[in-house]
């Protein structure tokens, strides 16, 4: 079944740990420029997002890339990075809106977000539950039935206020 | 890997800068962080120097184990001679600053002398530079953060800053970053305010080894999925520490009307009430406890006004001390030390004494320029953290501290004080639990209930638990007692763990994820096995203890140095001579008994080798390898 | 399983201790009060799911539990 890697920003606390399992999962060292997802902030405002590459169907990096190095892999539902086709061209970088393909200048190679083989190492740590790997046609169930909790919690209220 | 990071000495008064590595025997000894931290000072500072001129030395730096995998391993340590006390500074803050230092390529910086301007320093990927920074003196903390992100071009640049009560030299102004994250506690803010130091800026994109990553990540998932399950944990995470003043005044363990009571009755400031403020939570690098709120004040006079927090010392310092029950009071009030850059505590605390001395007559309208002190008169407080921050009137005699301000309003004002070395005690009431007054009395930094507070004490635990606690890594057969009102056993637990925030000081990891508020949390043991996963390095449990105990031991020469004696490790005599007015039958009525409380010190010096006056005996310095102190080895 | 506290699993997470006598006991899941079933002491609790935790005493009967407190001390 296919699974997507689904973020609920409400519920990010910002703390990197996600990013820092990242790099170390594929780097061995922790340095967050070699990750492959980041946690984008404002925080004037209090607002966190992780962004990390949305695993496109109709991906642009794919579209872009002359040796056809990126392709869908329908198993994971992910776009997967054959390094031994890629001529580091960096086009990929440039047409992904997301900035989900980014640049590791240690090993001078482009780097992307593999859902680490069906295991998410981000999703297993992140504290928060910010982070959730789920069956991809079960997404908006979640998220329904989040919100409906939500709502059903405001029902109470407004009936305990007229009580 | 994680242990090449390097130390960079800065000479602020001539700009000069050199950096060195930090050898393998220097970690030995004292890993890092503010073990290392108090080795530099106690060998770069000279004794007796004036704390707010160029001499002074402030060192910042990153634990051992910041960026690594172990939990919430995201401390900063600020260094420095107080101004607050004349003794020990020594400060630690979250946030992100500490891993990007890290990254940058820098565990340590030794900063010395004073700027002609205004001046930040920018740290970036091994380099050093010091820049201008008049455009930005001045500014607020949210305000100076975004400056120079935006004039060096990267929002992802972490700034550690004062704000303008660091500038003002308030003795208790802090140093910050992000929107909340303080080192507050020492006046660590008007050091930098003194050496023209605004700001550091750090970014860095260099790799942190971790010594065995998979291993590494394997026991670290494990740990934080036990710490994530503590009731503790999750408490936090949905409330922050504002849920200790719900358990702590229902007890009747708080500081109401600086000191006069010890409960406030009905008391409306508990944590539920941020729920209506609350648009989420904010953790530290690497940190699953997220023990703070992002909060918005949506109408009223403040409307629009966002903060992180607020922190039980906020409701000390705007609610049960000064009197007041408000809640947004307390939200505002945090906001605005924040953006000014003063420690609450210190802060609440000399607001509270200020109203005291009011209501008994000492302060006038003339002194107070006409704002009335009155308990619970939330205007006034609120005007009143302006005009310290401002240093204008009265302010002006607060920001100089508890002991400085008594000596200038006289008139017998020092008896009101509720003080240990000079520094304010935090907005909780002791005097029914002696291990909690002595942790306050005998703290290497002034009065203080993060160098040694064993909180769990309030907890009733059976005593066998307490002996698989306090039992190890060293020995213990001594009494433990699970009645904390007790004297039975109390000065092993200040000690312990003073030792083990000390090995947690020095490896950068948070306090609250070990044993402080939960008893099931990370202590020695962990500790060890972090240590190594991470780096390599091989300790066992005992051996962190003794550098604990090394790191310990240097901060008492430290303030003997500067003049310290055993008369400093003593409480006020309002906790001798005032019994606890209300609260739960088991603390009312409660003092401290000064006999008993004697013997607990003099059991407490025996504990750590030190003689009858608080002065290290020469076997425990040798043992210790402290004999040839300063060493000048960094 | 994440490290996150979503489905924890831990008996304590609807439990409180009477902070008077110190027994633990279980509120009734979502009450507003709940009285220690040992020495009846009155507590309002608050909730966050199935987390219990002590809110504050209920200040409208502090003084009467007062007052049974010091007889019984006395007795
Ligand atoms: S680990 Fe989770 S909570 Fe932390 S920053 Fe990443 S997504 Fe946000
Ligand atoms: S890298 Fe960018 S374009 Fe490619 S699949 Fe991921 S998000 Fe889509
Ligand atoms: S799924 Fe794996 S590769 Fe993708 S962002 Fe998370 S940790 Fe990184
Ligand atoms: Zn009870």
């Amino acid at each position: 079944m296919e699974m997507i890697l689904v973020v609920d920003h409400e519920k990010c606390t910002g703390c990197r740990l996600c990013e820092m399992v990242c790099s170390v999962r594929h780097t061995g060292v922790n340095n967050p420029t070699r990750s492959r997802i980041h946690v984008i902030k404002w925080p004037r405002e209090g607002f966190e997002l992780p962004m990390l590459c949305q695993q496109c169907e109709e991906a642009p990096c794919i579209a872009v890339c002359p040796k056809d190095a990126l392709s869908r892999d329908p198993v994971l539902g992910r776009v997967m990075l054959n390094y031994d086709l890629c001529i580091g061209c960096k086009m990929c970088v440039i047409a992904c809106p997301f900035g989900g393909m980014g640049i590791d200048t240690v090993i001078q190679q482009v780097i992307k977000c593999d859902l680490c083989d069906g295991d998410p190492a981000c999703v297993r740590f992140c504290g928060s539950g910010a982070l959730q790997f789920v069956p991809a046609n079960r997404v908006n169930l979640i998220k329904k039935r989040d919100a409906g909790w939500k709502f059903s919690e405001l029902m109470k209220k407004s009936l305990e206020a007229k009580n | 890997m994680a242990l090449n990071r390097k130390i960079a000495y800065i000479d602020l008064s001539t700009g000069e800068f050199k950096t060195a590595p930090i050898p393998i025997e220097m970690r030995e000894l004292y890993l890092g962080g503010r073990g290392l931290d108090m080795y530099l000072l106690y060998n770069h500072l000279e004794p007796s120097v004036d704390p707010l001129g160029p001499d002074n030395v402030l060192t910042v730096s990153a634990g051992l184990l910041v960026g690594t995998l172990a939990s919430a391993s995201a401390r900063t340590h600020i260094g420095a001679k107080s101004p607050l006390t004349g003794f020990l500074g020594s400060s630690n803050m979250g946030g992100f600053f500490a891993p990007e230092l890290r990254w940058a390529g820098f565990d340590h910086l030794v900063i010395k002398g004073k700027a002609d301007g205004p001046v930040y320093l920018w740290i970036h990927d091994g380099e050093i530079e010091i820049r201008d920074a008049s455009d930005i003196w001045g500014e607020n903390v949210f305000d100076t953060q975004d400056l120079i992100k935006e004039e060096l071009g990267d929002p992802e640049v972490k700034v550690l800053c004062i704000g303008i009560a660091g500038e003002n030299l308030v003795r208790f102004a802090n140093v910050m970053t992000g929107m909340k994250n303080a080192a507050g506690r020492s006046g660590m803010g008007a050091v930098m305010g003194s050496k023209n130091l605004k700001a550091i800026a750090v970014r860095g994109t260099m790799d942190l080894e971790i010594r065995f990553p998979e291993k590494a990540l394997e026991y670290n998932q494990k740990l934080l999925e036990h710490i994530g399950s503590t009731k503790f944990a999750q408490i936090m995470q949905k409330w922050g520490t504002m849920f200790i003043y719900g358990v702590t005044n229902t007890t009747g363990l708080v500081r109401v009307r600086n000191f006069q009571l010890n409960q406030q009755v009905g008391g409306n400031i508990e944590c539920e009430h941020i729920e209506e403020y609350a648009l989420g939570s904010e953790g530290c690098y690497g940190c699953i406890m997220n023990c703070r709120h992002k909060y918005l004040i949506r109408d009223g006079p403040y409307a629009g006004t966002y903060g992180e927090g607020p922190e039980y010392t906020s409701q000390g310092a705007f609610g049960m001390e000064v009197g007041c029950n408000n809640f947004e009071t307390v939200l505002v009030g945090n906001h605005l030390v924040n953006k000014y850059g003063l420690d609450t505590l210190e802060t609440g605390s000399m607001m509270a004494w200020a109203m005291e001395l009011y209501e008994v007559g000492i302060l006038t309208d003339e002194d107070t320029d006409g704002l009335k002190l009155e308990w619970g008169n939330d205007d006034a407080v609120l005007e009143l953290v302006n005009r310290i921050a401002e240093r204008k009137g009265l302010g002006n005699i607060l920001a100089e501290g508890p002991l400085r301000a008594a000596e200038k309003i006289g008139k017998g004002s020092i008896k009101y004080l509720i003080h240990v070395k000079g520094m304010s005690n935090l907005h909780s009431d002791e005097r029914p639990t002696p291990s909690l007054a002595l942790g306050i009395a005998t703290g290497s930094r002034g009065s203080d209930h993060l160098r040694s507070r064993p909180a769990i004490d309030l907890y009733h635990l059976p005593e066998e638990l307490l002996r698989k606690i306090y039992g190890g890594p060293k020995p213990y057969d001594g009494p433990l007692s699970s009645d904390y009102t007790s004297y039975e056993g109390k000065p092993r637990m200040v000690r312990w763990q003073e030792m083990m925030y000390e090995a947690i000081d020095c490896a950068g990891i948070c306090k609250y994820h070990t044993i402080f508020l939960s008893p099931n949390l990370i202590a020695f043991d962990e500790l060890s096995k972090l240590i190594y996963n991470n780096t390599g390095m091989e300790f066992s449990p005992e051996e962190i203890w003794d550098i604990a105990d090394r790191a310990y031991t240097i901060e008492r020469l430290f303030n003997i140095r500067e003049g310290l004696t055993r008369a400093d490790d003593w409480l006020v005599d309002r906790y001798f001579d005032e019994p606890t007015p209300i609260g739960l039958p088991i603390v009312r009525d409660k003092c401290i008994d000064r006999e008993k409380f004697k013997q607990m010190i003099d059991e407490y010096y025996e504990q750590h080798g030190w003689d009858e006056d608080g002065v290290p005996r020469p076997e425990t310095l040798k043992k210790l390898g402290l004999d040839g102190e300063p060493s000048h080895r960094l | 399983m994440t490290t996150g506290t979503r489905d924890k699993k831990s008996k304590r997470i609807g439990e409180v201790r009477c902070q008077n006598c110190f027994v633990r006991f279980w509120p009734e899941q979502g009450a507003e009060r709940a009285s220690c079933p040992e020495c009846g002491w009155e507590w309002y609790i608050s909730w966050s799911g199935k987390l219990a935790k002590i809110r504050k005493p209920v200040w409208e009967s502090w003084e009467r539990h007062l007052a049974e407190g010091k007889k019984e001390t006395k007795e």
